[in-house]
């Protein structure tokens, strides 16, 4: 019985708070995070779109860009050559140098592929030069595409520049040739924001740099180092079918990119902006759900300890009271004010209480009862309730004494434990007997017992009852007399019974109370007994006139007692 | 020996405990304003009140503005003149080198090579004419790899453009008087002009000048040798001359062709180079970049991208000079 009290294996609190705390905090958490993925996602995918349409509107502008220089120069390769066109042609290629700034230089060439004006912003210019241009990559290049982009070529390994060639529709208008700064396309991509710090930037065919806000990145010149990391970039995002991509920009720094190509060219706009300006929106959501899921956590531990409390405190309680109910405190109550199951438990524990109390006392009025009166007798006047019978009154009682011959003086003679024993044996034998005849064993000291037969419960014929008792104690006793005999214990046994009219009740004072008769049939009784000789049982003239009928007497003449003026008839009951 | 080299080093252990005892107490005073305001040197040909490059609405104070820099809050200027002069040029390289600045800024060739004269260490952003790599400033335009950095404008090849124009703009011309100065004959200038003027087949006569009073005597010998125009090459002190030689060659009857915007509103008939103020402008931009912890040395050298052809119609007028109509086409500013 160890674990009943003390602490238990595993505390109902405890086991309450997980799984309160769970119930509630599990939800939660499964929605908070699968908000933030989802968050996450959406983010991610309104970042690819916003990314790539960035681009293509990069790479659009650029077209613009180009185009614009496209058609400045298709003014040049409108007219046919011939001696009168030479002037308008000379025009129409200054014209070009007015409108367009990224114009370095423009070359006319005629339908037979001979240079016939070369225009430049820097170097002289040639008119009518003669020079066979037929066989220059821009000038066959025209001639079979119509409009030709050249090579990104790095002026002194810096500036860079490009070839355009376009011809005329008809063969004999010519081609133009112009060269191009390509610097210019900053004013372009500089002007590209993504965001705070989002940028544009261009590589060429060969994965150069050649457009970037940073213009001095540009004029630098693309190491091998970056060369391969941009190769790489450009094939991760076409491995990612176009997807805008994490990776690392040009200065080395985590971007989200997205490209797009430059028709016509080999060239490709990347549109960029820094990861932590990117996913600022997807961090800031994860901050607000992670905060959110925290205030959730603490809110459901408290919830948790809160109704954990609520549950495992009554229960504490209870078993606060079971201990003090337990250990006989039966007046103490058990205050659990929850409105529930467990309240009315509560009340059970308390009403049990109360019964146990009375249930208590009832046993201890009990055991008080079963002192004098035999068992079945003190169950009958509890379970009546009525005490009233053990009050004081006449009545007429049969008083039976009884006592052991020659006890003295085996007493003084023997050891404690034969003594002890032989009592025992005794008392045993006649504690059965009365028990079973339901009488009333007021007092014993040492051998000698006195006992009433029909007080205080009244029963039907006591003389017969108590004579038929008396017989039965004489037979069993004179069965211990001859094994006390053979033992060499010189004992005997004899009996008294009286009938008459006795005052009855209880004396005594609290927590020492006996049932007792008094008057003179006690006395008689008494007297009867001390004049039985072993193995005799001695009644008075009245009882042996009441029980004649049932017994057979032996009158034994009269006989004189102590305390009587007048001698007394004196019978003995036969018994074999 | 043992004992003159004793002595120069005790001398220079001196000379640094001296600096050091004056350095101390004003480095502690004056330690916020020097330690936290970057200094930037301006050297001028003209007084530093006049010069485009020092002048507080001009353009390059104009573009530390747009990069946020306040003067004298932000950023503490000092500018040095040349007083006109290349020998005060060389004078205030040295004044300026000796000053604690985190940039030296000088708007033409002979002042990044007046300073560089002064120190190799101090970033220097300069407007250099000639080529950076040919002239001894930089390694390559990509990277200069020294404390050399800014814009060049292409012109020695524009000195040949520009007498093209001129020839252009008088079909008769055979015979130009070429004005140079001497002092920046390190420069290819007068072989550039030369050499154009025997492909246009135009004889070039240099006519050297030194000093502002040399100018007259200068434009009477090419009167008399049958100039029929005049030609004025890259130099600081015919920068500053324009009002001068525009006078002296309409006196003469000689169409003048200029090298920067400012020529033709003086009088001279046409010009034609890089946009001078862009480029200061554009200096701008490096000094930022310096003040922000780059190396000079990587910082590419840009060159121009837009070039600006003037013409002064009144000029041309007095002279009885008619501009062709391809010319006028061109011409990105005509002064009517």
């Amino acid at each position: 019985m160890k674990g009943a009290r003390g602490k238990p294996r595993r505390s109902l609190f405890r086991k309450y708070f997980l799984v309160l705390f769970i119930v509630v905090s599990v939800p939660l958490l499964t929605t908070g995070l699968s908000d933030a993925w989802f968050g996450y996602r959406d983010q991610r995918a309104l970042l690819n779109s916003l990314l790539r349409s960035e681009a293509n509107s990069a790479a659009s502008r650029i077209e613009t860009f180009l185009d614009t220089i496209k058609n400045q120069l298709s003014w040049t390769v409108r007219l046919n050559w011939s001696a009168d066109t030479r002037d308008q042609h000379r025009f129409d290629a200054l014209g070009v140098l007015r409108q367009v700034p990224a114009v370095i230089s423009i070359t006319l060439v005629d339908g037979d592929g001979v240079e016939q004006l070369f225009l430049s912003r820097i170097d002289l210019n040639r008119i009518a030069s003669g020079i066979d241009r037929s066989r220059d990559p821009a000038v066959s290049g025209a001639r079979s595409t119509q409009l030709w982009y050249g090579p990104v070529i790095y002026y002194q390994g810096s500036e860079p520049h490009m070839t355009i060639g376009l011809s005329g529709n008809r063969k004999a208008a010519g081609i133009v040739v112009a060269e191009i700064n390509l610097k210019l396309i900053w004013d372009v991509i500089s002007a590209i924001k993504v965001g705070e710090n989002g940028q544009a930037f261009i590589l060429d065919e060969t994965n150069k740099l050649f457009a970037h806000p940073d213009i001095s990145r540009v004029l630098r010149g693309t190491d091998d180092e970056t060369l391969i990391a941009m190769r790489d970039l450009r094939r991760a995002i076409d491995e990612a079918e176009g997807e805008a991509v994490v990776a690392k920009n040009i200065s080395n720094g985590n971007v989200v990119i997205a490209m797009s190509a430059v028709s016509g060219t080999g060239w490709a706009v990347f549109v960029e902006q820094p990861l932590s300006e990117a996913f600022a929106p997807i961090y800031s959501a994860l901050w607000r759900t992670a905060g959110l899921m925290l205030a959730a956590a603490a809110f459901s531990a408290l919830l948790a300890f809160w109704l954990a409390r609520r549950m495992a405190g009554p229960i504490g309680e209870l078993e606060k009271g079971a201990d003090h109910i337990g250990a006989g405190d039966f007046d103490y109550r058990i205050e659990i004010a929850t409105g529930d199951e467990l309240e009315l438990l509560a009340n059970r524990f308390n009403l049990m209480a109360r019964g146990l109390a009375v249930s208590q006392e009832r046993s201890e009025r009990i055991s008080r009862l079963k002192r004098f009166l035999a068992p079945q007798v003190a169950e009958l006047v509890e379970k009546s309730g009525d005490e009233s019978v053990l009050a004081g009154q006449r009545a007429e009682v049969v008083v039976v004494f009884c006592d052991l011959r020659g006890f003295t003086a085996f007493s003084a003679g023997s050891e404690p434990d034969e003594i002890m024993q032989v009592l025992s044996d005794y008392h045993e034998a006649l504690g059965s007997i009365i028990t079973r005849y339901e009488a009333t064993l007021t007092n014993f000291s040492g051998d000698g017992l006195m006992i009433l037969v029909n007080a205080p419960v009244r029963c039907a014929e006591p003389a017969i009852r108590a004579v038929d008792m008396a017989i039965e104690m004489q037979t069993e006793i004179q069965k211990l007399v001859t094994q006390w005999r053979s033992r060499g214990y010189e004992l005997g046994f004899g009996v008294g019974l009286a009938i008459g009219e006795a005052t009855v009740g209880r004396i005594g004072y609290e927590g020492r109370v006996e049932y007792t008769a008094i008057g003179n049939v006690v006395n008689l009784a008494s007297r009867l007994c001390s004049s039985a000789d072993n193995d005799q049982i001695l009644i008075d003239p009245v009882l042996a006139e009441t029980a004649r009928g049932n017994f057979s007497l032996v009158s034994l003449g009269r006989r004189r007692f102590k305390g009587y003026e007048k001698q007394l008839a004196v019978f003995s009951v036969s018994h074999s | 020996m043992g004992f003159v080299s004793m002595r120069s080093i005790s001398h220079k252990l001196l000379h640094w405990m001296s600096a050091l005892i004056v350095a101390l107490p004003s480095g502690a005073v004056g330690q916020s304003d020097t330690a936290t305001i970057p200094r930037i040197g301006l050297l001028t040909w003209s007084a530093c009140e006049e010069a485009w490059l020092s002048n507080s609405s001009g353009p390059f104070l104009r573009g530390l503005g747009e990069f946020g820099y306040k003067p004298g809050e932000s950023v503490l200027i000092e500018c040095r003149s040349a007083g006109k002069s290349y020998d005060g040029l060389s004078e205030a390289a040295a004044d300026l080198a000796k000053l604690p600045l985190d940039v030296i800024v000088g708007d033409s060739e002979p002042v990044a090579h007046a300073v560089r004269t002064e120190t190799s260490t101090i970033p220097m952003v300069m407007i250099i004419s000639g080529d950076p790599v040919d002239g001894g400033l930089a390694q390559s335009l990509a990277k200069p790899g020294g404390n050399v950095t800014g814009v060049t404008y292409y012109a020695t090849e524009l000195t040949a453009k520009r007498l093209e124009l001129l020839a252009e703009l008088l079909p008769e011309l055979t015979n130009v008087g070429v004005l140079a100065n001497p002092n920046v004959a390190y420069m290819p200038f007068e072989e550039d002009a030369k050499r154009a003027a025997s492909r246009l087949g135009i004889t070039a006569t240099v006519y050297q000048v030194r000093e502002p009073d040399d100018i007259v005597e200068a434009f009477l010998r090419m009167k008399a040798d049958g100039a029929q125009a005049v030609f004025v090459l890259p130099d600081l002190m015919l920068a500053n001359q324009v009002t001068k030689i525009a006078e002296l060659s309409l006196d003469h009857g000689l169409p003048s062709m200029g090298w920067g915007g400012w020529f033709t509103p003086a009088g001279f008939l046409m010009a034609y180079s890089s946009d001078y103020y862009t480029m200061i402008h554009r200096l701008a931009f490096y000094v930022d970049q310096i003040l922000s912890g780059a190396n000079p040395g990587d910082l590419p050298i840009e060159q121009p991208t837009t070039f600006s052809l003037s013409i002064n119609m009144k000029t041309a007028e007095a002279l009885g000079v008619e501009v062709p109509q391809g010319l006028l086409l061109l011409a990105d500013e005509v002064i009517e």
